[in-house]
């Protein structure tokens, strides 16, 4: 097996999903022409590119409690919050902590939505 | 709206910003942690610290890769720490990801379950280039510069995770 060869066989499981190089993929191109060893090698790797391809597309997606997971524990609460009008129509105010920052920030509640407003380090 | 302007909104505090990036992009990293960890529940342990991380740390974002390429390099750190936490714990095995589908036949899956732990079988480190390179389609250069290594390193570990699959699969 010559460099060429060595290049070839290198770039195959890239090439196998179309993300070589315009440059890479002539050259890779011209030297699967030439080569019948580094043809085998390329129907191999297709082959088992297709494979786990399906197979990595058939996992599971994450369950409805991973989301639950994250929402639990992006929700501290706030340092403090000032509430004016009700839950139909109102405004609220809050200061809280996001990792290293201090932010506050003011919402809109509109007939049981909530809106952002801003959310500006303090 | 793009993903850019999404992580700005989550640095600005939108929960709803966040949401928007979970239906996106959680099934893909879901996916990439349980190729790493090869376990339902580590996977869904990452993917939570995954996005807690990009709630906290979105501010940091500084739009040198793709969103989805930066949360796949937090989830693979979150990944590794997981699983070296394993490994120091001692935890019991869970159980494997279902790859059944009923609507397929059962040579295709019994074909997808030997593809699966083949793959199991590589080191973490071929594991993560063989779903970056085959599942997300990445150039290697990306792959090189999401895992911090030298872009021969990436081709190196899939030229050996190739060899292994080939000899298991055949």
């Amino acid at each position: 097996m010559n460099r060429d060869c060595e290049l070839c066989r290198e770039l195959l499981p890239w090439y196998a999903v179309g993300v070589v190089g315009a440059a890479e993929r002539i050259h890779l191109e011209e030297h699967l022409e030439s080569c019948a060893e580094c043809r085998a090698e390329w129907a191999q790797v297709a082959e088992l590119a297709r494979a786990v391809q399906e197979t990595l597309r058939e996992l599971p997606s994450p369950g409805e409690r991973v989301w639950g997971g994250i929402t639990a524990r992006v929700q501290p609460g706030p340092l403090a919050r000032v509430d004016v009008g009700s839950f139909l129509l109102g405004v609220s105010v809050w200061l809280t902590v996001r990792g290293r920052h201090v932010l506050l920030g003011g919402d809109l509640r509109l007939l049981g939505r909530k809106y952002r407003l801003f959310a500006e380090e303090a | 709206m793009a993903d850019r302007e999404l992580v700005q909104r989550v640095a600005r505090g939108e929960e709803e910003a966040l949401g928007e990036l979970y239906r996106r992009h959680g099934t893909r990293v879901f996916r990439f942690a349980l190729t790493i960890t090869g376990r339902m529940e580590l996977a869904e342990e990452v993917v939570q610290e995954t996005f807690v991380a990009l709630w906290k740390g979105a501010g940091s974002y500084a739009g040198r890769s793709q969103v989805s390429t930066w949360l796949l390099g937090i989830a693979r750190n979150q990944g590794l720490a997981v699983l070296r936490g394993e490994r120091k714990g001692g935890r019991a095995p869970g159980a494997p990801p279902e790859l059944a589908d009923p609507a397929k036949t059962v040579h295709a899956e019994e074909k997808r379950a030997a593809v699966w732990c083949a793959v199991q079988g590589l080191s973490a480190e071929q594991r993560e280039v063989v779903f970056l390179a085959f599942y997300e389609a990445l150039p290697y250069r990306e792959i090189a510069s999401l895992l911090g290594v030298p872009e021969g390193t990436v081709k190196s570990r899939m030229y050996h995770a190739k060899r292994k699959l080939a000899e298991v699969l055949s």
